[in-house]
């Protein structure tokens, strides 16, 4: 399958990196719920990197992809429902 | 009677995947348990609120981070240690491999310095429901680290093409998981 050129490795490792700083500066302002939501979009786009350019997910099909990014959108955004209900929920 | 190589290959629809199959099979299994892990981290910030906010605050989200680039960076080094010895780099190969591997200590080591500084704290496993969670999701992706490294060492050992692939794959897998447990624990609150 085509692999990716270290060119590519590179610009997804400079991402990965660069989101990974700006996700810390945003947890470290708070932001509530819209923080929250905005750090975990950042971690799906980074999830969504490591699968495509580091596993080469990009060479696979559509449902593959598809499948795999579901399953990450899941999982947080289980995460972000337990957030949002645990500030609406009387205690 | 003799069975053609092509259908030996042949792995339906799993086919269509890069690499080992039987590793993708394995990356969504670990997906979905760590998945689960996470979700629990919701269901005691609704159980408990209160007790999950302490915990997240006695947590240090620069280490967390400091160990989210370690463990990319160390990503990148493998996928060029596959990408050298499909260019047929031997050394190559094995040079970015062992780098791969001084990170993934280096992320061990991180982790321990957060272990000890929270045993110190006097904060254990029994503190919260939290700290339950986040000491068997952090220690079972840390033995997660501890087996890439081993296999790391052997694909780097018996170094060909697919080895080095497969093995690559076990490693971004730990990176994965990573990336995804770093701000549900250290950040989202």
């Amino acid at each position: 399958m085509n692999m990716p050129s270290p060119r590519q490795l590179v610009f997804a490792w400079t991402l990965l990196s660069a989101l990974t700083v700006a996700s810390m500066i945003t947890g470290s302002l708070g932001g509530g719920l819209g923080g929250a939501a905005i750090i975990l979009a950042v971690t799906i786009f980074k999830a969504r990197q490591i699968l495509h350019v580091y596993l080469n997910l990009r060479a696979s099909t559509t449902g593959w992809r598809t499948l795999f990014t579901a399953l990450i959108v899941l999982i947080l955004g289980i995460v972000l429902s337990g957030l949002w209900l645990a500030q609406v929920l009387p205690h | 009677m003799t069975v053609p190589a092509e259908q030996t290959d042949d792995w339906g629809v799993l086919s269509a995947l890069p690499g080992n199959p039987l590793m993708w099979v394995l990356i969504l299994s670990e997906m979905l348990v760590f998945g689960a892990l996470l979700a629990g981290f919701a269901a005691v910030r609704l159980l408990d609120p209160t007790a999950h906010a302490a915990g997240q605050a006695a947590l240090d989200p620069i280490m967390g981070g400091l160990n989210t680039l370690v463990l990319v960076t160390s990503g990148l080094f493998i996928a060029l240690a596959v990408r050298s010895r499909v260019d047929g780099s031997v050394r190559g190969a094995r040079l970015w491999s062992a780098g791969a591997m001084v990170l993934g200590v280096v992320f061990l080591i991180v982790k321990g310095v957060e272990y000890a500084a929270k045993a110190a704290e006097g904060i254990t496993i029994e503190t919260s429901g939290f700290f339950t969670l986040y000491y068997l999701t952090t220690g079972f992706h840390a033995a997660h680290v501890v087996m890439g490294l081993i296999v790391l060492g052997l694909v780097s050992w018996k170094c060909s093409v697919e080895n080095m692939e497969t093995g690559a794959a076990f490693w971004h897998m730990v990176d994965l998981v990573w990336v995804l447990i770093y701000p549900v624990v250290y950040l989202v609150r």
